[in-house]
């Protein structure tokens, strides 16, 4: 019989330079590929613990999409019933709803045939009613404590603002997203429609960390096959807490970092005059809290580094060090911390130096084309896309900007798919599929 | 120095994309025949990990973290031990480095820059003492550890403890495990 699986998983950390060799004149920019991925026969599928937090105010009986005859509300039962099903005796699930009070409609319970009839009585018994206040219901989701073994996530529905105390809403969301970091509870956060805080809501998912993230959904019928895939991505989970940092050699500097995973996330730079974010970088360090690994996508940077007109041959550029924990229901040996030092070739004659690496130009270009998309410059991202070789992505660029300039869809929904879309698109090119062997 | 010929940015050499347009710096490159990935395996768990068949190569622990050494690697050229020192030596970079373990000490490291290497000889792992400051071996049931001379080769074995420095004084010691046990 193969223990494995209850011994830890193996981590492999693959990077990739911009170039092998790199022609060095005057300060001279490196970029560096990370691609930190557990790999594993069998990551050991943990128990899943998710909690629901469901917007159910009036709101969310409008219909889901025009045309579509169904309430979103509808649509987020039906997929949270498909999710029921999903979910094996192990599992726990907790709902809780709110409009502009909490309700509890149904406490952590393991989803065997009895759970599982009372999660759906309970989703079957919400109707949509009231005004919106989201924190309350946040908070009592992440009261209980975190199972130890179990991979654990809020999950939240939501399509509007808080109407009734915006303020005090909006500042307990703050303190329960650091109530979430440090707990190391990630938060998936699915908006719809215009009248959210698209804003507030991305932040709240970036000031959690541990993989926590916001994703805009235009039509909530897709709901299903994202929250499908979510639990995917959970069973494979094989690290926990991962903290990903680095430190910049002499004569090194860190000018930028993007995240990949869950979706893509460029870190903010330190400013000391300013309350620091927890994820950061500054030129001579960065830091990410990454939160749980899964082997279907493991986790990616790209580091871009400026170094200095003297170097030459092999050199160290940035030590990565890699924090975390694997899962199991063995405690011994779970803790690891493991450090590497990424070198690089430099010349100063222009002609050794090497080509530019294909994945790492791909990703930039990538880069690129999510910023203007976030200023709506969906023609020209269309164009980068295309460049890039990313010819889905280019294609939903091509549909936002046509439902922008005909006006079919409010330009703010087509804004919020389309930083979605962006945010997925470079996480697309490093996932593979739940089934994928090593 | 680079400028954006579209929106007149300019960015370092070396850059590839003009995050404002997506103009690319990049011309007449064939990037799809040059696509170097360096690999690097890590097993996460521990001793226990090395009953699992894909650890391949030999394992330290003990005081420090967890240091694998991939079997590929391991048939490669010497891998060093030591501790980094930018000052002295800038070129040198010990593939197992111990340098975080003094920075901000004000004594003097126990261990050398080069302290130790590791080298497959006739398809066995060995370790050769690189340094004037010793290098101990001690072979697991035994009672007392062994100090190698300069250059002098020792084979490794499963559960060996190596001391770099002198067991009775400041020093690191490492634990090899063996993926063959």
């Amino acid at each position: 019989m193969n223990h494995g699986h209850f011994l830890g998983a193996r981590l492999q950390v693959r990077y990739t330079l911009g170039r092998y060799v790199t022609h060095v004149s005057g300060p001279t920019e490196v970029q560096l590929l990370l691609d930190i991925r557990p790999v594993t026969q069998n990551p050991g599928a943990p128990p899943l613990d998710l909690r629901l937090v469901i917007d159910r105010s009036t709101s969310m009986q409008e219909e889901s999409c025009p045309g579509s005859g169904k309430s979103k509300l509808d649509m987020v039962k039906d997929a949270v019933r498909e999710i029921i099903d999903d979910l094996g005796p192990n599992d726990c699930l907790s709902i809780v709803s709110f409009d502009q009070a909490l309700r509890v409609d149904l406490k952590r319970t393991h989803m065997d045939a009895k759970g599982s009839e009372l999660a759906k009585t309970a989703i079957t018994s919400l109707v949509a009613h009231g005004n919106t206040f989201i924190s309350d219901a946040l908070r009592e989701a992440l009261s209980p404590n975190v199972i130890n073994g179990h991979a654990t996530k809020v999950l939240l529905f939501t399509d509007g603002d808080c109407t009734s105390d915006p303020v005090r809403d909006h500042t307990a969301l703050v303190n329960l997203a650091d109530q979430a970091r440090s707990t190391q509870l990630p938060m998936l956060i699915y908006g719809t429609g215009v009248d959210y805080n698209w804003s507030l809501l991305r932040q709240l998912s970036v000031r959690a960390g541990n993989g926590s993230c916001t994703k805009h959904i235009m039509d909530m019928s897709e709901l299903r096959e994202h929250l499908r895939g979510e639990l995917a991505y959970l069973r494979g989970t094989a690290v926990e807490g991962l903290e990903v940092s680095g430190l910049s050699q002499n004569g090194v500097q860190v000018t930028g970092v993007t995240r990949f995973m869950p979706d893509m996330h460029e870190l903010p730079s330190f400013d000391s005059e300013k309350a620091h974010p927890y994820d950061f970088f500054k030129p001579s360090f960065f830091k990410d809290q990454s939160g749980a690994l899964d082997v279907s996508r493991g986790q990616q940077y790209l580091i871009n580094l400026l170094v200095e007109d003297y170097f030459l041959k092999e050199c160290g550029l940035i030590e990565i060090n890699l924090v975390g924990r694997t899962t199991g229901k063995l405690t011994l040996f779970k803790n690891f911390h493991e450090a590497f030092l990424v070198t690089g070739l430099f010349t100063k004659d222009a002609n050794l130096a090497s080509p530019v690496n294909a994945d790492v130009l791909k990703i930039q270009l990538m880069i690129a084309a999510a910023r203007l998309a976030r200023e709506q410059n969906y023609e020209k991202a269309e164009d980068l896309y295309r460049k890039a070789g990313d010819y889905t992505t280019a294609t939903t660029m091509g549909r936002l900007r046509e439902l922008h300039r005909t006006g079919q869809r409010n330009a703010v929904d087509v804004a919020r798919t389309s930083q979605t879309m962006t945010g997925k698109a470079v996480s697309m090119i490093y996932t593979r599929t739940p089934e994928t062997k090593e | 120095m680079l400028t954006c010929p579209e929106c007149h940015t300019h960015y370092p050499h070396g850059s590839l994309v003009c995050l404002n347009d997506g103009h690319t710096f990049v011309q007449n490159e064939d990037s799809r025949q040059m696509v170097q990935t360096i690999l690097r395996g890590l097993p996460v768990a521990r001793a226990l990990e090395l009953r699992v068949e894909h650890v391949d190569g030999i394992t330290f622990s003990g005081t420090i973290p967890l240091i694998v050494i991939a079997k590929a690697r391991l048939n490669g050229p010497p891998i060093r031990i030591g501790r980094r020192d930018a000052k002295a030596s800038p070129t040198v970079f010990p593939e197992i480095d111990f340098h975080n373990y003094f920075v901000g000490s004000t004594e003097r490291p126990p261990i050398s820059r080069i302290h130790a290497v590791i080298e497959v000889i006739d398809n066995v792992a060995q370790i050769c003492s690189a340094s004037s400051v010793p290098t101990f071996v001690r072979r697991t049931g035994q009672a007392t550890a062994f100090a190698l001379t300069v250059r002098q080769y020792h084979e490794l074995k499963h559960l060996d403890t190596i001391y770099l420095s002198s067991p009775e004084g400041r020093h690191i010691r490492l634990r090899v495990y063996s993926p063959a046990h």
